[in-house]
């Protein structure tokens, strides 16, 4: 196995001492995960204020910035740049970003610039669901 | 309490006790003494949704966490259930495919665990019942012999299911499930929120909405915050039982009692009364499931009408279950995405949920506090494991009929948020806790509900069977 793919098997730890120390010590967690984002969305107009209110809203909900081992793991999955294929954590915090803009609302226009609307609550806007039969009823022949 | 003496005493108000008790209501006399011991409040769903979007609710703080109700001896592995009137009806996703016939004769046809000692055939017509009272939605056609159609009609399907329905037929299905496809009796049809633990439009059964009324009954009495912890057993019966409320200890004396708490406590109460069936507490288990992405070639699936459009049976049952697990597929209709220019949802995202078998060495034990069961879990078994792998060698076959471009599979969930075993049904009470009609083997005027009885832990979820069952029980034996 080459080293590169067996540091990244081995997760967390090992990826914590691949990165860089300085490297990892310079960037906010928040930046850190804003990065994510935006590097798994690199191909949308992206409103980067927007994005770090989302961060910001995210860590106010969850208090995640709280937990040390956290913060480790979402500076170093910034770094080795690991996306949503790989990290069932970077997929559900993108797909949390998206639902939380105006993509779906624009049809998933890709040439509209992104913006943030709030935390997506389902419970405050249930019926939401992009993909349901409310948005794509059944074709009647 | 109004009285000291009660003809039945019942421990619990969710799925297990409120089926139970209705069917016992149906026949028991205008003069009937039923005591009902709930250990937490109501809490109202459209409270719960308060709490959710941050607004005070008067009811919030009533019930305990579930988590601080017991000693998890193995973090990492999650048991979820609801505290509160109408127990976990209150956080499940309403999905009630039914068991197949081959589940209940695991050890006849696959040399695996036990053969229940209730059959398919004679719970037929319980199924039957519990589909109406919760207005099921599901298809013409079934995995499982049915004799008449569901209530509602079946959920959407999206264009990769309908392709798959195409290929299996009846092992691809709408699936049958209580989050409601129309409004009826007062509930609204699902939107696919995929919130469902607290439905967000009210379109899940729960014993909140189930109308049926068990709980206002002038026979019945309920008392909430009663949390009980023993039984007192005299010569193979049920005499007492002991609970504690605002504080104190209280003692209700039962001609007949049925434990409707989960697997969890039902076995913490029988082991605090010194209940000595080797069986019981033991073989704790349920189900385990993981998610798989399938990225599609130019195929989207748009469309589903509800949080699970769809099961798929084609890893379930076979001679395979010699050797290892089955596996129920459940097309997911969350708002999943694939983040790849112009390709969003051309994806699925199937839960594959695998059966496990019951381990002697999982078990409930009693703790210091009486109040509060200790769960020792050891994980999965290696027929459940080998399932898993051998689920990912035939997916990519099963799965031929539509463009896979690629399959990536997450880690398992650490729960699929059943509680299985701990007072297992069996013939004779040298191979489990209670008999066919959920009656203890020994203390004959006891009954034993829910999941805990589950003779084997097949991968479809249990409410439905439990549901059953509770209604075969109580019209059976009374």
């Amino acid at each position: 196995m080459r080293r590169r793919s067996f540091l990244q098997l081995l997760g967390l730890g090992t990826a914590a001492v691949a990165v860089p120390s300085v490297g990892v010590a310079a960037s906010s967690v928040e930046n850190a995960l804003a990065g994510i984002i935006l590097n798994e969305f690199s191909f949308l107009k992206i409103d980067r204020a927007g994005v770090d209110q989302f961060v910001a809203d995210y860590y106010r909900m969850t208090g995640a910035n709280k937990q040390f081992f956290m913060n480790v793991k979402t500076k170093a999955y910034y770094f080795l740049k690991i996306d949503s294929e790989r990290s069932q954590l970077v997929r559900t915090l993108t797909q949390l970003y998206l639902m939380s803009t105006d993509f779906f609302q624009n049809r998933m226009d890709e040439s509209k610039e992104v913006k943030y609307l709030g935390w997506y609550n389902p419970h405050k806007t249930p019926c939401a669901n992009p993909f349901s039969s409310i948005y794509y009823p059944p074709v009647v022949s | 309490m109004k009285h000291t003496a009660y003809d039945l005493v019942v421990v619990g108000t969710g799925f297990a006790s409120t089926f139970f008790l209705k069917q016992y209501l149906s026949k028991a006399p205008a003069s009937a003494k039923v005591l009902v011991l709930e250990r937490g409040h109501l809490f109202p769903r459209a409270e719960r949704v308060k709490e959710i979007i941050g607004e005070k609710s008067a009811y919030a703080g009533l019930n305990p966490i579930s988590n601080d109700t017991f000693e998890n001896h193995k973090p990492d592995k999650d048991w979820h259930f609801s505290v509160g009137f109408g127990g976990s009806s209150n956080c499940w996703y309403g999905c009630t495919p039914r068991f197949l016939p081959s589940d209940f004769r695991m050890k006849t046809l696959y040399g695996i665990g036990n053969d229940w000692p209730v059959q398919y055939d004679e719970l037929d017509p319980y199924y039957e019942q519990v589909e109406d009272l919760m207005s099921i939605s599901g298809p013409a056609e079934t995995p499982y012999p049915r004799k008449k159609a569901y209530a509602q009609p079946p959920h959407l399907f999206t264009a990769v299911d309908t392709i798959l329905h195409q290929k299996y037929g009846k092992l691809y299905i709408n699936q049958p499930t209580a989050r409601a496809r129309v409004a009826m009796n007062g509930r609204n049809p699902c939107c696919a929120s995929a919130v469902c633990s607290v439905c967000p439009v009210d379109a899940k059964f729960t014993i909140e909405n189930s109308n049926f009324r068990v709980y206002e009954d002038p026979r019945v009495e309920l008392q909430q915050g009663a949390q009980v912890y023993g039984l007192e057993l005299v010569q193979d019966r049920v005499r007492k039982v002991s609970f504690r409320q605002d504080n104190k200890d209280h003692h209700a004396a039962g001609e007949v009692v049925a434990l409707g708490a989960n697997a969890l406590f039902n076995a913490n109460i029988l082991l605090n009364s010194g209940d000595k069936n080797p069986f019981t507490g033991r073989g704790l288990g349920e189900q385990l499931g993981l998610q798989a992405h399938v990225y599609l070639d130019n195929l989207q699936s748009l469309g589903g009408s509800t949080w699970v459009n769809a099961n798929g049976y084609m890893l379930y049952d076979g001679e395979h279950r010699k050797e290892y697990a089955a596996c129920l597929m459940e097309s997911s209709n969350a708002p999943f995405f694939r983040p790849e220019s112009g390709k969003w949802r051309h994806m699925a995202s199937f839960r594959m949920i695998f059966e496990d078998l019951p381990d002697h060495d999982n078990y409930v034990a009693t703790t210091s506090d009486i109040m509060k069961p200790a769960i020792h879990f050891k994980g999965p078994s290696d027929y459940t494991l080998k399932g898993i792998e051998k689920m990912k060698q035939r997916l990519p076959d099963v799965l031929s009929c539509l463009p896979v471009e690629k399959i990536i599979y997450d880690q398992p969930y650490a729960s699929e948020a059943h509680i299985l075993g701990t007072t297992r049904m069996s013939a004779t009470a040298e191979q489990g806790v209670v008999d066919k009609h959920l009656r203890h083997h020994q203390y004959r005027n006891l009954f034993v509900l829910g999941s805990g009885s589950f003779t084997t832990y097949t991968p479809a979820n249990p409410t439905l069977t439990l549901s059953a069952l509770s209604l075969l029980s109580a019209h059976q034996s009374f």
